[in-house]
């Protein structure tokens, strides 16, 4: 006579796999339409009036390399009530005013700081931004650095060359402040300041409560 | 041998039940219909993450502008002010649907016809949005705003807030509204409102 026959186990070893699999091939999900798609990496933080370090890996034509700068939140300032779009200015209206970001930077010449987007958040979590490529009003480009001497941009061809310059454009300072505004309810109280160049990564700035 | 014919029909009907569960429930209903907020010219729709209003609806064979534009049928201009809730909030997807579920995607043949708008939070935004639309397309035509722009799968906005704005156009007013001749001036889309602005 044979023995009888186990049951098959197989399958209670099989099923985690199963779901891990199932996890990761849905998982890209995640970084697409999460992670990457919005501010979710904080890689530096401070509070108003210190001076903040900030090393963002990031890349261009030539790979990858390290955007080096440093921060420091003076404060808030002015309620004007003028404004500008891309090409006019025009009046804010509904309680909303043009509220003044006070910014000191270092830097090196070489790092490129063009198209920074400031965003200001209140207590109650609503978020009032400036200088991001989806932004209709307000400045964008020199929204961190000066206006006149904004420094290079990062090359999106292998052509050009890291750090250079148009012809008649001289060096930016290697310290500066620069005074954006972002358009705010009035009677808002913001609680911290974030500054990003690309998605996810931000540097938070806390504003005193 | 038993054992292992009993384990494939289980599996089969395994199978079975799931192609019967896709194939008679609703699934795709609950898994990607965006959720519709019904409104009214005039009245203010509020989104998750805007407020929307019809300001205005205009019929007309013309736009003016340099040089202007001529619909293929009829212009039908839907005047917008929209506004960001919490946060900045880009919308791409206004579409106009008729009364036999017809869609219509906005044109940008006309001077100043906007078709997306990057809202800042807090600050009103006024864009008019323009179809070139047959005649029978106009009778209870609804304008839908949302943030995906549409494609033929309707997927860009599934599980997302829409507004769907009856235009009032009444099937009676259609012989009326097909017949008028006066241009219509569209207005720069922006954060000032069209009465003030210089384009």
């Amino acid at each position: 006579m044979s023995p009888a026959r186990r049951p098959s186990r197989w399958w209670i070893a099989a099923t985690p796999v199963a779901i891990a699999a199932m996890l990761a091939g849905n998982g890209f999900r995640v970084p697409v339409f999460w992670y990457q798609s919005g501010q979710h990496h904080e890689i530096a933080s401070g509070d108003a009036r210190e001076w903040v370090s900030v090393s963002e890996r990031t890349s261009d034509a030539h790979g990858d390399f390290s955007r080096k700068y440093s921060v420091r939140l003076v404060g808030l300032g002015g309620e004007r009530t003028a404004y500008e779009t891309r090409y006019d200015d025009f009046a804010l209206r509904d309680g909303m005013v043009a509220r003044t970001v006070n910014l000191d930077f270092r830097a090196d010449p070489s790092v490129p700081l063009k198209h920074c987007n400031l965003t200001l958040v209140d207590d109650r979590g609503r978020e009032y931004r400036v200088g991001h490529l989806f932004d209709g009003i307000g400045p964008n480009i020199t929204v961190c650095v000066p206006e006149k001497t904004p420094g290079p941009s990062a090359p999106v061809l292998k052509n050009d060359a890291r750090g250079s310059l148009p012809e008649d454009e001289l060096p930016r300072p290697g310290e500066w402040s620069a005074s954006p505004e972002i358009a705010v309810p009035k009677d808002a109280t913001f609680v911290e300041l974030r500054i990003s160049f690309e998605n996810p990564d931000y540097v938070t700035l806390r504003l005193p409560r | 041998m038993r054992r292992a014919v009993a384990s494939a029909a289980i599996v089969i009907a395994a199978m079975g039940l799931g192609r019967l569960i896709t194939d008679h429930l609703p699934t795709t209903e609950t898994a990607d219909k965006p959720f519709f907020h019904d409104g009214a010219v005039g009245s203010p729709v509020a989104l998750d993450y805007a407020d929307v209003t019809v300001t205005g609806v205009h019929v007309t064979p013309t736009i003016m502008g340099n040089p202007a534009s001529a619909a293929g049928g009829r212009w039908l201009v839907v005047d917008l002010e929209l506004k960001a809730r919490h946060s900045p909030t880009s919308m791409a997807g206004f579409f106009l649907v008729d009364a036999n579920d017809r869609r219509w995607i906005a044109s940008s043949r006309g001077p100043e016809c906007a078709t997306a708008a990057n809202l800042s939070t807090g600050v009103r935004h006024w864009a008019s949005i323009c179809f070139d639309v047959p005649k029978e397309a106009l009778a209870d035509a609804r304008l839908m705003a949302t943030r995906g722009a549409w494609d033929s799968h309707e997927a860009q906005f599934r599980r997302d807030d829409v507004a769907r704005v009856d235009l009032g156009i009444a099937g009676s007013e259609v012989d009326a509204l097909w017949a008028q001749k006066d241009a219509v001036n569209v207005k720069e889309a922006g954060p000032v409102p069209p009465e003030e602005a210089q384009r």
